[in-house]
C-alpha cells in the first residue's frame, strides 16, 4: 500500500477518532482526560505494529485506517512526511509502549519464594524486628529488612522547608478561625431597666446552670488530661524506639533514701525517670501538666533542662518506679494486657509522704476522687474508676497487692469483715515483681 | 500541635515523599493530614497509638492528592531501557523472587547514595499504589498484619498478600535495574 490517499493525510485523519470512555481491550485502565484512540483505530495501530509498519500485511478491514494511522505518523512507505510529525515520535511511543508492559508484567508476576513469604510473615509478625524472628529464617528477614531501610532512607538532598511546621499550624489556625460575624444592628441596652433585666436574667442562668458548667469543666479537665496522657503515650513510644524498647530512666540506681525526692537529682527522684522526656524533647511540660492539678501552671514554667520538677506538688503523674532492677520494656504484656506504666497523680504517695496512712483504693486527687487514667506499656490508655487493676493495685508495691488479696479471698471464705489494714509506705519499696505496677511520686 | 508536627515532621515527611515522589507534594498532604487529624481529633480513640492513626490519614491524603494531580507519567525515555534485552533482564519465566538472590545492599551501605536514592524512588513509582502505600506503610510503622488491616480497615488476608507483592514487586524492580546497569557497564 503505497498510492496516495485521494484527500491526504488531513482527510484520512479526520476518520480517525478519540473516545475518552471506551476500552474495549481492558488491558489497561485509562488514566483522566487522556485522549484515547477510537476501539478499531487502536486494533488497526496494533495490526500496523504487528505487521512491521508494512501496510500490505494488515488485513484488509483495517487496512484503511492503518493507513491513516501510518500518513498520520510519517511512516507510510513512499509516502514521505505527509505531516509534520517529531520524527522521534514512533520510538518514542513504542519505548513508552515496552515500558509500560514491561512494568505491568513485573507486577503481575512478582512473587515471593515461600521461604520469604514466611520469612515476611514471622517479621511483620515480631513488628519488624528481626530478633523476634526464628532463628531458621532470620537470615532472610535481615534481607527483608534491608529493603525496609532502602524504602525508608531519607531522598538523597532531602531537606522540607524550614517554615514547614508554621505554615501547618498557619493552615489550622485559618480553618479554625471562623470570620467574626460583622456587627449590625441597634446597641443591645438602651435603659437602666434593660441592664437591670438582664443582670437578673444572667444571676437566675447562673444558679441554675453553675451545676452543670461545674461538670463540664471536669469534664474538660478529665479530657485535656487524657490527651495528655494520649501525647505522653507518642512521646515515650518515640523514646523506646530510640532507646531499645526502654522505658525513659535518667538514673538506674536509688542514691538516696526515698524515690519521692523529687528535684533533688536523678538519683532521688523517680519523677526524674519521667521528666527524662521533656527534658530530651520527646514531650513538652504541658504535656505533663494535668489541669486538675492545681501547681499544673507552675510546672508548665519548670525549666526543662534542669532535670526534674521542682517539687512534688508539681507533679501531675507518676510513673511506674523506674529503680527496680525489674524494669518494664515498652510493649511488654504479662497476660492479655499490658501492664500499666504511668497513672494521675498518686494519692497513696501525696499522703505517705506527710506521714499519713494511706488507702490502697482511694482515686488520684486530681479528677476529685473520680478515678484516675492510666497508660499502658504499649501506648494504650483507658480511664479506671479503681485504682485496682485486676490483682495489681497500681499505688501500691506487689507485697502490699497480695495482702489485699489475701485479705479478699479471707473475707470470701469466711464471710467475716476483715480487720482494718493500715498502710504506709516509706518511700525506698521497689517492684519485685516483674509485671506488677508501681508508681511514684 | 507545634511539638506534635514536630516530633512527626521527620518521619511523615519522609514516608510522604516516598509515597508522593515529590517534596513540594509531601509537604502538602503533610499540612492536609495535620489539619485532618486537628479537625477529626475528637474521632481519635485514646487507647491507640497517634502514630498510625496519623499515617493513615497521611496515606489517604497522599492517595487523594495523587488523583487530583491528574497524573501524566512521564516515562524518562532518554534514559536506557532497564533490562530490555540485557543480560538478566526481566523475562517471564522468573516469576519466583529469591531474596537471598537479590543484591539488596545493607543499611550502611551507600544508602545515602544519591544513585542508589533515584534508583529506589524510581522503582517505588512504579509499584501500583496499593502495593506502595502498604509497603512503606509497613516499614516506616512496623505494624503487625492484624495492625495494619486495622488501620486500613482492609481485611488480614489482603494485607499479608498485598504485602507479599509489593516486596516481590520491588525486589524484581530493583534486581532488574541491577541487572541492566551491570549489563550497560560490562565491556562489550
Amino acid at each position: 500500500m503505497t498510492g496516495s490517499r485521494g484527500g491526504g493525510a488531513a482527510a484520512d485523519r479526520s476518520r480517525m477518532t478519540f473516545e475518552p470512555e471506551h476500552h474495549p481491550r481492558g488491558s489497561s485502565r485509562p488514566r483522566n482526560d487522556e485522549p484515547r484512540l477510537s476501539a478499531l483505530d487502536e486494533l488497526a495501530f496494533d495490526a500496523l505494529i504487528d505487521a512491521g509498519f508494512d501496510l500490505s500485511m494488515v488485513p484488509d478491514s483495517l487496512r484503511e485506517r492503518a493507513g491513516a494511522i501510518a500518513d498520520l505518523m510519517g511512516l507510510a512507505a513512499g509516502d514521505g512526511m505527509a505531516v509534520d510529525v517529531d520524527s522521534t515520535l514512533v520510538d518514542r511511543t513504542l519505548a513508552s509502549i515496552a515500558q509500560a508492559d514491561r512494568l505491568s508484567g513485573s507486577r503481575a508476576e512478582a512473587m515471593l519464594v515461600a521461604a520469604d513469604e514466611e520469612a515476611l510473615d514471622a517479621l511483620a509478625a515480631a513488628n519488624f524486628h528481626v530478633d523476634g524472628v526464628n532463628a531458621t529464617l532470620r537470615e532472610r528477614a535481615g534481607v527483608l529488612m534491608r529493603v525496609g531501610a532502602l524504602v525508608t532512607a531519607p531522598r538523597e538532598g532531602e531537606r522540607c522547608s524550614r517554615d514547614l511546621t508554621d505554615r501547618t499550624l498557619a493552615r489550622i489556625a485559618a480553618t479554625a478561625m471562623e470570620p467574626p460575624a460583622p456587627a449590625v444592628g441597634r446597641p443591645v441596652f438602651r435603659r437602666m431597666a434593660d441592664v437591670l433585666s438582664m443582670a437578673a436574667a444572667g444571676l437566675l442562668a447562673a444558679s441554675v446552670l453553675w451545676p452543670v458548667l461545674t461538670s463540664w469543666r471536669h469534664q474538660s479537665m478529665k479530657m485535656t488530661c487524657g490527651n495528655n496522657m494520649a501525647t505522653v503515650a507518642g512521646a515515650m513510644s518515640t523514646y523506646a524506639t530510640d532507646y531499645r524498647e526502654q522505658l525513659p530512666v535518667a538514673s538506674a540506681s536509688l542514691a538516696g533514701p526515698t524515690w519521692w525526692d523529687v528535684g533533688n537529682g536523678p538519683g532521688r527522684s523517680n519523677s526524674a525517670n519521667l521528666f527524662q522526656l521533656p527534658r530530651l524533647r520527646y514531650a513538652t511540660l504541658r504535656d505533663f501538666a494535668c489541669p486538675g492539678n492545681p501547681a499544673s501552671e507552675r510546672s508548665c514554667r519548670c525549666d526543662a533542662s534542669q532535670g526534674d520538677w521542682s517539687c512534688h506538688a508539681e507533679v501531675s503523674y507518676s510513673y511506674h518506679v523506674m529503680f527496680s532492677s525489674v524494669k518494664p520494656q515498652w510493649g511488654e504484656r504479662h497476660g492479655d494486657t499490658p501492664m500499666v506504666v504511668l497513672a494521675d497523680k498518686s494519692p497513696v504517695v501525696a499522703r505517705s509522704r506527710l506521714g499519713q496512712a494511706v488507702n490502697p483504693l482511694e482515686n488520684s486527687p486530681n479528677h476529685g476522687g473520680d478515678g484516675q487514667w492510666v497508660m499502658r506499656s504499649d501506648g494504650s490508655g483507658a480511664w479506671l474508676s479503681s485504682p485496682q487493676n485486676g490483682d495489681d493495685n497500681i499505688w501500691m508495691p506487689a507485697v502490699v497487692d497480695h495482702a489485699l488479696a489475701d485479705a479478699r479471698a479471707e473475707m470470701r471464705r469466711s464471710g467475716a469483715r476483715v480487720a482494718r489494714m493500715e498502710f504506709r509506705l516509706r518511700g525506698d519499696e521497689l517492684p519485685t515483681e516483674r509485671g506488677n505496677t508501681f508508681v511514684g511520686p | 500541635m507545634r511539638t506534635l508536627i514536630e516530633r512527626h515532621q521527620p518521619d511523615l515527611m519522609r514516608f510522604l515523599t516516598r509515597l508522593t515522589g515529590e517534596t513540594a507534594g509531601a509537604e502538602d498532604v503533610f499540612q492536609e493530614a495535620f489539619l485532618q487529624a486537628h479537625v477529626a481529633a475528637h474521632t481519635f480513640d485514646a487507647e491507640r497509638r497517634f502514630r498510625p492513626w496519623l499515617f493513615t490519614i497521611a496515606a489517604n491524603k497522599a492517595r487523594d492528592y495523587l488523583r487530583r494531580r491528574v497524573r501524566r507519567r512521564t516515562l524518562d525515555l532518554s534514559a536506557p531501557m532497564d533490562g530490555g534485552g540485557g543480560a538478566g533482564g526481566e523475562g517471564p519465566s522468573a516469576s519466583f523472587i529469591d531474596l537471598m538472590e537479590v543484591d539488596i545492599p545493607a543499611p550502611d551501605a551507600a544508602l545515602q547514595r544519591r544513585e542508589t536514592s533515584v534508583k529506589v524512588q524510581g522503582i517505588l513509582d512504579a509499584l501500583p499504589y496499593t502495593l506502595r502505600e502498604i509497603l512503606l506503610l509497613a516499614y516506616f510503622q512496623r505494624l503487625s498484619y492484624v495492625q495494619i488491616a486495622d488501620e486500613l480497615g482492609i481485611p488480614l488476608g489482603t494485607v499479608k498478600s498485598r504485602l507479599h507483592s509489593a516486596v516481590a514487586a520491588f525486589a524484581r524492580l530493583w534486581k532488574a535495574k541491577a541487572d541492566a546497569q551491570a549489563a550497560r557497564e560490562a565491556p562489550e
